[in-house]
């Protein structure tokens, strides 16, 4: 479970997120919305403990990650799936080594529970006989689907998601919205999307808060957002065209 | 007032900078001290670094040495002591040239690769996602490279001056017609363990500072790939720079404890 409490965080006295308050359950998937340029990876990355709020609390599964050092962190993330925006992916090892990294530097597994890990992983992302390809032959899609397998390939209960579906055409965006949604079920995490694309958003969520000026100002389900008066959340969604 | 201002804030600069690098080695230290290194890693590097670098080394290590005792058998032949081109050879390269060259050379190649290597992770986000993954990654990817190159450096610098002093008795044999049992003889004698170990000290801290330079740099990168070729020539001239700087310390203090 996440919950997260009075999180501010600002860059150069410029604010960007002030005062956001949030509670993801387990097995819950919320999604957050907003302009580019909002501050939703920034959230991401407080939540990761990649940077360090200036106010509030980020408590994970009961362990507030601002007491953590380094190290407890690095333990922390091992129970975390984090997608990256650009998959992140390491471009000198092939696709099995991507996804075998975690396994063989987290866990006591043999080379051959690895394998099967790694086999199912790939099978969970519907993808087939890729294992020795290197990232750059791969295309857009296929490089999101390897970050997937990558983030939860330890079963995670906790899943973020960075903008999954930025730079795809809406086919395979819908695609992969589908696949995040199914796997964030199958393991019964507490995830978070950030995410502008409002369709697949709406479409897959439990939970949906809009980031605006630094604060959640809305928050609900597709229902209750969609019926929403507050003027910002109903230009942003483009309710009124 | 306006230049004040400027030397100012390059100061600022400068010792935040020092304050990083710092910060930055004494986190290595502490976390290769408390946890080791990954061989694999470092095995990977040592052929990465090490044994793909044999060639360069090699070949300008030899030119060296030839060019070396060509300038040398002019001068020295003018005042009838042509036959001390072993010796000087031998100890310029033992003593300075190839620590200093051969690690000037080294950085070109190994050290830029390694700054290339570490920023293109960095600006790209897969040092984050190390992080992600529940892996440190200075643990992962600095550590067995600074390790790697504690290593690798000593020997291809052993190699540079095997190479070095062949090449200065090939043009010393067959061009300055020096017998080649007197030229061994000569550079035999001329080479003392004090030489080698002193040009060795050296080597040993030129590869500390090749390596926490490079990886220090490519640790810093931002600014995608443009950053990532400012931030590789940044490193291999910083490289240049030290190492000549710390070498002249590293001389002074030498000959000051061993003459």
């Amino acid at each position: 479970m996440i919950e997260i409490t009075g999180l501010k965080k600002s860059f150069n006295g410029h604010p960007v997120l002030n005062g956001i308050d949030l509670r993801v359950e387990k097995n819950q998937i919320v999604s957050i919305i907003g302009e580019s340029g909002s501050g939703k990876s920034v959230f991401l990355k407080l939540v990761m403990g990649f940077l360090i709020p200036d106010e509030g609390k980020i408590i994970i599964n009961g362990t507030d990650i601002n007491l953590l050092r380094e190290k407890e962190l690095l333990e922390l993330r091992k129970n975390i799936g984090y997608l990256f925006q650009e998959s992140a992916l390491f471009d000198f090892m092939t696709v099995y080594d991507n996804l075998a990294f975690s396994l063989r530097e987290n866990t006591k597994f043999s080379e051959l529970e690895i394998k099967k890990k790694v086999k199912d992983a790939l099978y969970r992302v519907e993808l087939h006989n890729i294992e020795e390809k290197l990232p750059e032959e791969l295309s857009g899609g296929m490089k999101k689907r390897i970050g997937i397998a990558r983030a939860i390939i330890m079963e995670p209960k906790i899943f973020l998601c960075d903008e999954p579906t930025a730079g795809l055409d809406p086919n395979k965006s819908l695609s992969i919205m589908q696949l995040i949604s199914g796997i964030a079920r199958s393991l019964k995490s507490a995830s978070i999307i950030v995410s502008h694309d409002v369709s697949n958003v709406l479409r897959f969520s439990d939970t949906i808060a809009l980031l605006y000026e630094g604060k959640l100002i809305t928050k609900g389900t597709k229902e209750e957002i969609c019926k929403t008066q507050q003027k910002e959340v109903r230009q942003f969604l483009m309710l009124d065209n | 007032m306006s230049f004040l201002i400027k030397i100012g804030g390059y100061l600022i600069e400068s010792l935040q900078q020092l304050g990083k690098i710092l910060f930055f080695i004494s986190e290595i230290l502490s976390k290769f001290l408390r946890n080791g290194t990954k061989l694999t890693e470092v095995m990977k590097q040592i052929y990465s670094q090490g044994v793909q670098s044999i060639g360069i080394i090699a070949l300008t290590s030899l030119a060296m040495g030839m060019v070396l005792a060509i300038q040398s058998v002019v001068i020295l032949s003018r005042f009838g002591a042509k036959e001390y081109v072993a010796q000087l050879v031998s100890l310029s390269l033992v003593r300075e040239l190839s620590p200093v060259l051969g690690s000037i050379i080294f950085a070109g190649k190994a050290g830029s690769k390694m700054a290339a290597e570490i920023s293109s992770m960095k600006v790209s986000e897969q040092l984050l996602a190390t992080r992600a993954m529940g892996v440190d990654p200075v643990e992962y990817f600095i550590i067995p490279r600074i390790v790697a190159c504690v290593i690798v450096l000593p020997i291809l610098i052993v190699i540079s001056e095997i190479l070095g002093v062949f090449g200065g008795f090939i043009i010393g044999v067959w061009d300055a017609n020096i017998p080649y049992g007197i030229y061994l003889h000569k550079t035999v004698i001329a080479i003392t363990l004090v030489d080698f170990i002193g040009g060795m000290i050296k080597t040993l801290f030129f590869a500390l500072i090749i390596s926490i330079i490079c990886c220090f740099e490519g640790y810093q990168a931002k600014g995608g790939s443009i950053g990532v070729g400012e931030y590789t020539t940044k490193s291999v001239a910083l490289c240049c720079i030290y190492v000549i700087s710390f070498n002249f310390i590293l001389t002074k203090i030498i000959l000051t404890f061993w003459g």
